[in-house]
């Protein structure tokens, strides 16, 4: 059903799944031959890309959209709950992006120094858990559609400019790079790219851990306004 | 005849303070239609939507088929179809789609599946517009899709809030008769603010006005609770004639074009004026409802808003 729906968004969601991260990939592919880049290291930043674009960029909006009052009355007339709902948007999406990681994966597997293929993929498992419920949660957080539309963007923009995704976390200052680490994308690119052979940011252990206190945190909040049973309360 | 519904004291207030129900007393009994009629903003979808457990009631209790609604809020789910007020669509599925969705989640498969499908789009005469997007489709078109989940979605109760609103009156008719034949198996619970649906379809009324129950029974009953005057509009060959001769009378009446609006005490000296009416001047139409449903509605509306 939710693949249905999505059938009038095709023209976005194919430039933000497809076009804008790969329109970044490729300039930046281009400039890494002459800069010396490893195309891994940049692929594999343009998994981590498509996760953040995706996610936020429409799922985050979806879930906005589905607490809209129109949209829970709509689906009340359906004999499914509001959790059946979100799970069901989630997996979706996830579908949707399943695709562009099968086909990139192996590339960045095959120009890695070395690869621990178990522990990139867990990597990029653990990458696609954690944005899924960043977008839930903000999703959720954020009631005005409109509104919820800027600033999901704005986010993305930012997640992915103040991240090492495209660009190398050696060569920046100290300041910066602290700052950087604040950042959970750094800890996802970390987690995703130290078992390809690449220097650690930090120690990838410390990553994991940032990483799963966030998703217990807004596991948390997320489980909490998922099963109040009463969708239309709060609207009022 | 066993409930389905019974509603019992219940109070709903927001959280600005707005109390939209107060101490409303309801129940549905089994194969019956049961109408909630009442001005914007009475309190009626607040209602609905506390029984199929989509707002928080503040106070009281709603038994559906035995279970505490208040208790367990998902009572409702997949037992009572629900048509909401509002023409609601998925813009990217089809008419089809949308009514199919709601078979596949009741567990409808195969040929089952399609049979179900062709007999609810053929039912509400939906056959040309089954391939149609919902942004296709019109606002009346709209609310018959959503009647249409809501047959798909099945039950033992149908919630329905002004189904037939923005609906064309060819349809509409199609549609009571739909509900009428429904209701010989299946319990039906309608808000509504169009009369004649009322009138035609509910065995029983609750007059919802600020919140509360104004007035209870069938529309014959509520039509005899208030003493109103009969009225009836008539016209005639010579408008005139019947002016001077209501005058003369000294009866109560006001033109409007060419149609005479008539008020007398009682149906029988309304019965004994039409006839002496159409011995002089012959009665070309007439339109006489006494006592009047929809008079008896809209006056104790009036008081209570007063």
């Amino acid at each position: 059903m939710q693949f249905k729906t999505l059938r009038i968004y095709f023209l976005q969601l194919f430039i933000v799944v497809f076009v804008m991260p790969f329109s970044y990939a490729f300039v930046v592919l281009l400039s890494a031959a002459a800069e010396n880049m490893s195309i891994s290291y940049l692929l594999s930043g343009y998994i981590v890309s498509t996760l953040i674009s995706t996610f936020l960029g429409m799922l985050a909006l979806s879930i906005t959209n589905l607490r809209q009052k129109e949209v829970l009355e709509l689906y009340s007339t359906y004999a499914i709950t509001f959790p059946q709902v979100v799970i069901s948007i989630c997996l979706t999406y996830v579908l949707i992006v399943l695709p562009i990681i099968v086909v990139v994966l192996p590339f960045v597997l095959m120009h890695a120094v070395r690869a621990s293929h178990l522990m990139v993929l867990m990597g990029v498992i653990v990458s696609i858990f954690f944005l899924l419920c960043l977008s839930v949660y903000l999703g959720l957080s954020l009631k005005n559609l409109f509104i919820a539309n800027g600033i999901l963007q704005l986010l993305s923009w930012i997640l992915i400019l103040f991240s090492p995704i495209y660009y190398n976390f050696e060569t920046l200052n100290s300041t910066f790079k602290y700052a950087l680490l604040v950042n959970p994308v750094t800890h996802l690119l970390n987690i995703v790219r130290i078992p390809l052979g690449f220097a650690p940011m930090i120690s990838m252990w410390v990553s994991y851990v940032y990483v799963g206190l966030l998703i217990i945190l807004m596991l948390f909040y997320i489980s909490k306004r998922v099963r109040s049973t009463y969708i239309l309360e709060r609207i009022f | 005849m066993s409930d389905v519904l019974t509603v019992t004291n219940l109070t709903k207030v927001y959280p600005n303070g707005k109390k939209a129900n107060d101490g409303i007393n309801l129940s549905v009994g089994e194969a019956e239609i049961v109408g909630i009629i009442g001005p914007n903003g009475a309190g009626k979808t607040t209602l609905l939507r506390q029984v199929l457990g989509l707002l928080k009631p503040t106070e009281g209790q709603i038994t559906l088929f035995g279970m505490d609604v208040t208790k367990n809020p998902l009572a409702a789910k997949g037992q009572v179809g629900y048509a909401p007020q509002y023409p609601l669509f998925f813009p990217s599925l089809t008419l089809e789609e949308e009514i199919g969705f709601a078979l596949r989640f009741k567990g409808y498969k195969g040929q089952t599946y399609k049979k179900k499908l062709d007999d609810i789009i053929e039912l509400l005469n939906l056959e040309n517009v089954r391939n149609y997007f919902g942004y296709q489709l019109s606002p009346g078109m709209l609310k018959l899709s959503l009647l249409a989940v809501a047959l798909a979605q099945g039950g033992r109760l149908f919630i329905l809030d002004e189904p037939t609103s923005m609906v064309d009156i060819v349809t509409k008719m199609h549609v009571w008769d739909t509900l009428s034949v429904l209701s010989k198996e299946q319990s039906i619970l309608i808000a509504s603010h169009d009369m004649n649906e009322v009138k035609r379809l509910c065995n029983r009324v609750y007059v919802l006005v600020d919140g509360k129950i104004v007035a209870e029974g069938s529309p014959e009953e509520i039509s005899q609770m208030l003493k109103l005057p009969c009225t009836m509009k008539l016209m005639v060959s010579d408008v005139e004639g019947v002016k001077s001769f209501l005058e003369e009378r000294q009866g109560q009446f006001v033109m409007e074009n060419s149609v005479l609006d008539i008020s007398v005490d009682s149906l029988d000296a309304a019965i004994e004026l039409i006839t002496e009416i159409n011995h002089a001047f012959s009665v070309t139409y007439i339109e006489l409802e006494a006592p009047s449903f929809d008079k008896a509605v809209i006056k104790l509306m009036g008081d209570k808003h007063a």
